[in-house]
């Protein structure tokens, strides 16, 4: 039986959607079978990120009101096998589907599929609840700013009182030499508040940007950090133990100790 | 005595009452008539609240409260389903007997949370509430008595809801957004400074509310 795993933010624009496009990359390459699945109804984009627009013919609200069957909605990923796409309907809006819909539409994926990635929109209304309803796990993505660590700090306090989980965390966009300079928090501050455990850091990195643009995901390429670092969550996510990437340099804790004497001095 | 779904246990000193799982409802109908059964044999007496596998909402606990009050039974203590990771109630001690009056909240009771508070949740209480966990920023605590915090405050928290002047906040570390006793407010420095790190209690001091360590606190209890 496969799993289904959540990403979700509260926030928006934080890379839910790059996140969920790169893990189903990754996953897949490691020889799962995957399907990435697009709750953001009305506002679709996982398609085009994985450069899959072109090939979209029905979708998941299609599917949901029964007017064709799964296997004709599901399409497959042209860089990867094994990779499949449930695309989100364009011109319809969240309330079209519903949690019980998209649950039942996950346990039939389960039979065929070893995950299930479940893009999340963003916000915490019924697009949200939608997309928690059928998970086994959630995997919520913060950026290392103060908005958005607070609203994935809302979204895991709904998402334990919903008693979904486990709930495990991504960090998007580190940047080490912003937080060595004090102007960025790092990964301590996100998860001494958010308090769940680290499933991978992903640094920032250009590649990302020039690759969704490009339609490519740049999981593909294991020689970018980012790509990297998304290799390694996939690996995580099937059970292996892999040491996190030291970014850079971290600033250890005598150096933090001479930069506060410095700066208060 | 073991009947369904409610069971009525002597546990060295203490009566246990323990729900299991179902409505609500039927699960009061069961516990009225099991207690119409015995009479006067639990009368006067005191009893602990255990369920396992169901989360009570206050009002819940309430209900229940107000049953055995029937019955003249009081309800000492409740205690949740212990892998609960959601914020709910979990032990609610009624006062033995009042104590010094503080006035308005003296016959309500404490409410003790385990876990984290997250942004976005509240916690509302008409006596003083404990919290084991930290309250993150975006979380609001108000309590018509004292809020201790054996965590971190990093929200907001208000203690003395109804106008109690005496009301104290304490934490392990006072980082809050904002703090309010009675009807005084005082908001963090805009400028973030290093926060102590040692626990602190915030209380009204002529007319400010003022925050110190405390192990330097005057205050005896």
């Amino acid at each position: 039986m496969g799993k289904v795993i959540t990403i979700t933010s509260g926030k928006g624009g934080v890379g839910k959607t790059t996140a969920t496009a790169s893990l189903g990359v990754a996953l897949a390459m490691q020889g799962r079978k995957v399907v990435v699945v697009d709750t953001d109804i009305g506002l679709r984009n996982l398609d085009m990120i994985m450069g899959l627009e072109n090939r979209v013919v029905y979708n998941l609200v299609d599917v949901a009101e029964g007017s064709c069957p799964l296997s004709k909605a599901l399409v497959r990923d042209k860089h990867v096998s094994g990779l499949y796409l449930l695309p989100a309907a364009q011109t319809r809006y969240k309330e079209d589907i519903t949690p019980e819909d998209l649950v039942r539409i996950c346990d039939e994926l389960r039979k065929e599929f070893d995950f299930i990635l479940i893009d999340s929109p963003a916000g915490i209304e019924q697009g949200f609840r939608n997309a928690l309803a059928p998970a086994d796990e959630v995997l919520v993505i913060t950026t290392p700013e103060v908005a958005s660590v607070r609203d994935a700090d809302r979204v895991i306090g709904l998402v334990e009182t919903a008693d979904k989980g486990p709930i495990r965390l991504l960090i998007n966009r580190l940047d080490p030499a912003r937080v060595r300079h004090g102007e960025m928090l790092g990964q301590e501050d996100v998860i001494e508040v958010l308090a769940v455990e680290l499933m991978g850091i992903i640094p920032e990195d250009e590649e990302v940007l020039i690759c969704a643009n490009k339609g490519v995901s740049v999981a593909l390429n294991g020689g970018t950090p980012a790509g990297l670092a998304y290799q390694n969550i996939a690996r995580r996510f099937l059970g292996e133990s892999v040491p996190f990437t030291t970014l850079g340099k971290m600033p250890g804790l005598l150096e933090r100790l001479i930069r506060l004497i410095q700066f208060a001095s | 005595m073991v009947l369904g779904k409610v069971a009525i246990k002597g546990m060295g000193e203490e009566l246990v009452l323990t729900l299991g799982q179902g409505e609500l409802d039927s699960l009061l109908a069961e516990l009225d008539r099991e207690l119409e059964d015995k009479g006067d044999f639990f009368r006067g007496g005191q009893m602990t609240l255990r369920t396992e596998f169901q989360e009570l909402s206050s009002e819940d606990v309430e209900r229940i409260e107000a049953l055995l009050d029937q019955h003249q039974i009081s309800l000492k203590a409740v205690h949740n389903s212990p892998s609960s990771h959601s914020v709910r109630p979990q032990l609610k001690v009624a006062p033995q007997a009042p104590g010094p009056s503080r006035g308005l909240y003296e016959r309500s009771s404490g409410l003790l949370i385990h876990g984290t508070l997250r942004s976005g949740q509240l916690i509302s209480h008409s006596g003083h509430v404990v919290i084991i966990g930290d309250v993150n920023p975006g979380a609001k605590v108000i309590a018509e008595g004292d809020i201790v915090i054996w965590g971190k405050l990093r929200g907001t928290a208000h203690a003395g809801a109804e106008g109690d002047e005496e009301a104290v906040i304490c934490a392990l570390q006072l980082a809050p957004i904002q703090l309010r006793i009675a009807g005084h407010i005082a908001r963090s420095p805009d400028r973030r400074e290093e926060t102590s790190t040692e626990p602190e209690i915030a209380r009204v001091i002529g007319d400010r509310i003022v925050a110190e360590p405390w192990s330097r606190s005057k205050i005896i209890y």
